[in-house]
């Protein structure tokens, strides 16, 4: 008997299953680097201007220094047992308190600190009272 | 079995076109994600030589040359001296530059020496 030679073509289709996998997982990773740079980006953002609003406060803070040492009468400023007290805002959740003391001439500083407030949590529940 | 054939031929051609479309959208957006990256390190590292000069500049009450020499290729730093508001203060602008594009900036004062 003759050996009949058949030929078996790849099946159709075969080839789109493994484009269509291959696009899927580049696109998943060009999407996922993509979203992980613009994060890197914006925690940049967010650090500098949190850097920009320190050094900010710490001048105004300065400022406020400088006139009362020439003897100026600040509004900010709160004066109890000889040591000059005042807060300069940074944010909204911290604050750089000062405390400054002139002892015999001589200008010392015994608070230049940097305090965190951090936001109350909201734990109230807006519930319908029953009247119109 | 030849309509079997031409018809694969056809699927591989297009599906090789689909192939390089996507690949070739995929690399611009690689690219684009590696510039965001390089432009995000470019401001951190903006951030802080700002922060190094500005604390140079307090600790030494105004040593340019000092907070210069932090400076590190290609950034470059900027040193301009602002208008004091109050007698025995002084107030500098820091800017850090990248070529000609002004990464980051930040303003910062010290008492003047004597008043220490």
């Amino acid at each position: 008997m003759k050996k009949q030679n058949t030929y078996h073509s790849p099946a159709i289709g075969s080839s789109s299953l493994l484009v269509i996998f291959g696009v899927l997982c580049l696109t998943v990773l060009a999407m996922l680097s993509l979203r992980t740079t613009l994060t890197e980006k914006q925690m940049a953002q967010v650090s500098a201007q949190s850097v920009s609003a320190w050094y900010q406060a710490d001048l105004e803070a300065q400022k406020i220094y400088t006139r009362v040492q020439n003897g100026e009468t600040v509004p900010e400023v709160v004066l109890a047992e000889d040591t000059y007290r005042y807060c300069v805002s940074i944010s909204q959740t911290q604050t750089l308190e000062v405390a400054v003391k002139n002892e015999d001439g001589h200008w010392v500083v015994l608070r230049w600190q940097t305090v965190a407030h951090p936001e109350e949590p909201n734990d109230t529940l807006p519930v319908w009272q029953g009247t119109a | 079995m030849k309509n079997k054939t031409s018809l694969l031929l056809m699927e591989l051609l297009i599906m090789l076109l689909v192939f390089a479309l996507s690949v070739a959208i995929c690399l611009q957006v690689f690219a684009k994600a590696r510039e965001i990256s390089a432009s995000a390190a470019d401001l951190d590292s903006a951030v802080i030589l700002a922060q190094n000069a500005a604390e140079v500049l307090k600790a030494t009450s105004g040593d340019i040359e000092a907070a210069q020499a932090l400076v590190e290729s290609p950034y470059r730093l900027v040193l301009t001296e602002l208008p004091t508001s109050a007698p025995g203060l002084q107030q500098m602008r820091i800017q850090v530059y990248l070529e000609d594009k002004n990464l980051f900036s930040l303003d910062t004062g010290w008492q003047e020496a004597e008043k220490l």
